[in-house]
């Protein structure tokens, strides 16, 4: 009977780590596509990336992938996701000195790694086989 | 460093209590199916121990879920003959009265040299003696010997003893064992008036004290060499 009771726990258990898992991540990974494609139509259309509008939006994505990335780390290895927060500073540090360039390239490699994040993070058939 | 011990008492727990969950079997002879479950538990824990990039839940969730396929495979050997059979496989005996089995032993992958070694182990060293032998699932061998080289018994002998009961432990490393105590259908004063009557006055000086039914009493002081004592 405690053994029954244990195992059920244990079921309850693992159902609900991997369901907020997949919600956590197909959850952050869809924003921050969406944040970082609504990004990129601002910043295509203009010539400076160290404006105001350009700047808050590059902020509160980074911040927005920080406070994520906390709650991620229970469930996905951190060197995995390192990537992410690296371009999201760069983006940063680009947009400060106005290196439009740059900026651009690394916005295009975090929609990529939205995308492929995925194959790493969630459920697919990558990862299982 | 810090974050390595914690995450390294974590595993050793959550792997103590694996281990308890799955029954004494696990501890003992084992299966092919527990056997593997055994190696792979081993090899999990670790990855997340030293590991500090990889998260906790990397070890406990496969964990957890090997301690739930375990669960269902063994609730489906006991239910199942069928299922029992396909995981476990089936004892076969490997001799018999008309000796060694050769097709079993080929089906079984063992040589004769691996199967004298069996014998051996379960105390006979003369072919001859065995009447069956029977390779069990968990790779251990059970003999029967042929009559005439079976152990003489009190029964053959015509030989009636009093019944006996399994030993007691009453008192171990100095602590009055509760439960036991109960069973024995004597209180704690019983067992101080025995103990000075051989001028023992404190039973931390006692290393063990066990009772058996008829009344026979096992008594070792520590450091000192043990007293049997009939109380009838």
């Amino acid at each position: 009977m405690r053994r029954g009771i244990c195992i059920t726990f244990i079921v309850v258990f693992l159902f609900a780590v991997c369901l907020l898992e997949q919600i956590l991540v197909s959850g952050t990974l869809t924003e921050l596509k969406q944040q970082s494609q609504e990004l990129y139509e601002i910043t295509i259309n203009s010539e400076n990336v160290n404006s105001q509008t350009i700047f808050e939006k590059t902020s509160n994505l980074k911040n927005f992938w920080q406070e994520r990335e906390n709650l991620l780390c229970f469930f996905i290895n951190h060197k995995d996701m390192q990537e992410m927060g690296i371009e999201l500073t760069k983006m940063i540090s680009y947009s400060t000195s106005n290196t439009k360039e740059e900026y651009m390239n690394s916005l295009e490699l975090v929609k990529y790694y939205c995308t492929t994040f995925n194959h790493i993070m969630g459920l697919s058939l990558q990862n299982l086989i | 460093m810090i974050t390595i011990i914690l995450r390294v008492l974590i595993i050793y727990v959550l792997v103590l209590f694996v281990f308890r969950l799955m029954g004494k079997r696990q501890l003992g002879q084992m299966q092919p199916f527990e056997f593997v479950l055994t190696l792979i538990i081993a090899d999990l824990a670790t990855i997340p121990m030293a590991e500090i990039s990889v998260p906790l839940l990397n070890g406990i969730i496969p964990l957890l879920t090997l301690v739930f396929f375990h669960f269902v495979l063994t609730t489906l050997t006991r239910n199942s003959n069928m299922f029992s059979k396909i995981i476990s496989g089936t004892p076969v005996i490997v001799i018999n009265p008309d000796g060694i089995d050769y097709d079993a032993i080929k089906k079984l992958n063992i040589t004769i040299d691996d199967l004298f070694e069996a014998i051996r182990s379960a105390g006979y060293f003369n072919i001859c003696d065995v009447q069956y032998a029977i390779m069990e699932t968990n790779g251990k061998v059970s003999v029967m010997p042929k009559p005439e080289s079976s152990p003489v018994t009190n029964y053959d002998l015509d030989i009636k003893k009093e019944k006996t009961s399994l030993p007691l432990t009453i008192i171990s490393e100095g602590k009055f064992m509760k439960d036991n105590l109960s069973l024995s259908s004597k209180d704690k004063n019983f067992y101080t008036n025995l103990l000075k009557k051989y001028k023992i006055y404190s039973i931390d000086s006692i290393l063990l004290l066990t009772i058996t039914k008829p009344g026979e009493v096992f008594l070792q002081q520590k450091n000192k060499p043990c007293k049997i004592i009939n109380l009838e």
